[in-house]
């Protein structure tokens, strides 16, 4: 498998966040959330293998996300969608999501003012 | 794909619990098919859309760090090695030598209120004692052999180091080696029956007090002789496993 790019340093916890947020909409299987990810965020975010998988077991063994397996056209996959407690860990990720970058947000215009 | 194997090996060596390896190589396997069929949707075909399926899952070394790096994702004799291997097995011994006495003693009970054995007196060790023994030395050199052999066959499958293993296996060896456990049923009537424990070891440990027996060095050397050939047999299952382990790849 060749090396490719990872995202950013500062995406800690942003995997969790997107993931959560795509499957409170429905359920989908990780080659599916990876596409829905790319396409969500006009591929600018690219989540790969390495990120997607842990992430989804980490959640489920978390509680926030239930799997099952389903048969579509002929296979099998794990599909993957938020429980009770993931809606509310979302919840509390988006507030700190906003409140982190409306605070970053102003911290970087107030810095190109004063570059400008 | 061979780096789906090499990926399962890195998971397991990393102390990722197996159902997790199981079920992320079944998606990975799953997400590469799904990538191939994209890229030959694309005109791509052959080798040059494997290639890029590939690609597109990326390094299997980078996959493996970020599972690894989740201790959710660990498993329960990785995340607490001492626990599992060093403190359990003995944990264990004394449940099922309890759960051993609590069903002799209920099942003495159980006669003495139906009638169907008798209770005391020569005939309930004529009946039972055999029995009741071959049960004794089972709980007691049998039971932890077994348990130790599925947990260093367990540490074996998911590739953990053998420290904390082989020295659960010591322990319980020596302590369940320099021990002997054994009924004896009265041999007259109203005289009641006795469970004897006793330890060649601990008249050694406790060396200020005869309450736990004298110190006998040949009944020592005869239980840490015992508790050697357990060890031998505990480990036996590690070699087959790693044998098995060699020929899959």
């Amino acid at each position: 498998m060749a090396a490719r790019k990872t995202n950013p340093d500062f995406m800690t916890g942003v995997p969790e966040l997107l993931v959560l947020r795509l499957l409170s909409d429905n359920e989908m299987y990780g080659y599916e959330l990876v596409q829905a990810v790319q396409d969500a965020t006009g591929a600018e975010i690219s989540l790969g293998e390495g990120v997607i998988y842990p992430t989804l077991h980490a959640l489920e063994e978390q509680g926030c996300l239930r799997s099952r397996r389903k048969a579509v056209s002929g296979r099998t996959r794990v599909y993957y969608t938020t429980t009770a407690a993931g809606r509310k860990r979302l919840g509390v990720m988006i507030g700190e999501w906003q409140r982190i970058t409306n605070a970053v947000g102003s911290l970087v215009k107030g810095s190109s003012h004063a570059t400008a | 794909m061979q780096q789906l194997e090499h990926l399962r090996k890195r998971l397991l060596d990393g102390g990722v619990a197996p159902r997790h390896v199981r079920r992320t190589l079944t998606e990975l396997r799953d997400h590469y098919d799904d990538a191939l069929r994209d890229e030959e949707l694309r005109g791509l075909m052959g080798e040059s859309a494997k290639q890029a399926a590939q690609a597109r899952m990326g390094d299997s070394d980078v996959i493996a760090q970020s599972i690894i790096a989740r201790p959710e994702l660990q498993s329960l004799a990785a995340k607490h090695p001492r626990l599992i291997f060093g403190a359990a097995p003995i944990l264990l011994w004394i449940a099922g030598m309890l759960l051993m006495v609590v069903t002799f003693v209920a099942t003495i009970a159980t006669a003495d209120k139906t009638g169907w054995l008798p209770t005391h007196g020569p005939e309930l060790g004529v009946r039972i004692g055999g029995a009741v023994n071959a049960a004794c030395i089972f709980a007691n050199w049998v039971l932890p052999v077994l348990l130790e052999m599925f947990l260093i066959y367990m540490a074996a499958r998911q590739r953990l180091a053998l420290r904390w293993p082989l020295i659960g296996a010591a322990i319980i060896a020596l302590v369940t080696g320099t021990t002997t456990i054994f009924v004896i049923f009265s041999s007259t009537m109203g005289e009641p029956n006795k469970l004897i424990i006793t330890s060649s070891l601990l008249p050694f440990l406790l060396p200020f007090t005869n309450a736990v027996g004298n110190m006998d060095t040949s009944l020592l050397a005869r239980g840490v002789l015992r508790s050697i050939v357990m060890v031998a047999i505990m480990l036996a299952p590690y070699p087959l496993r790693m044998w098995r382990q060699k020929k899959t790849v």
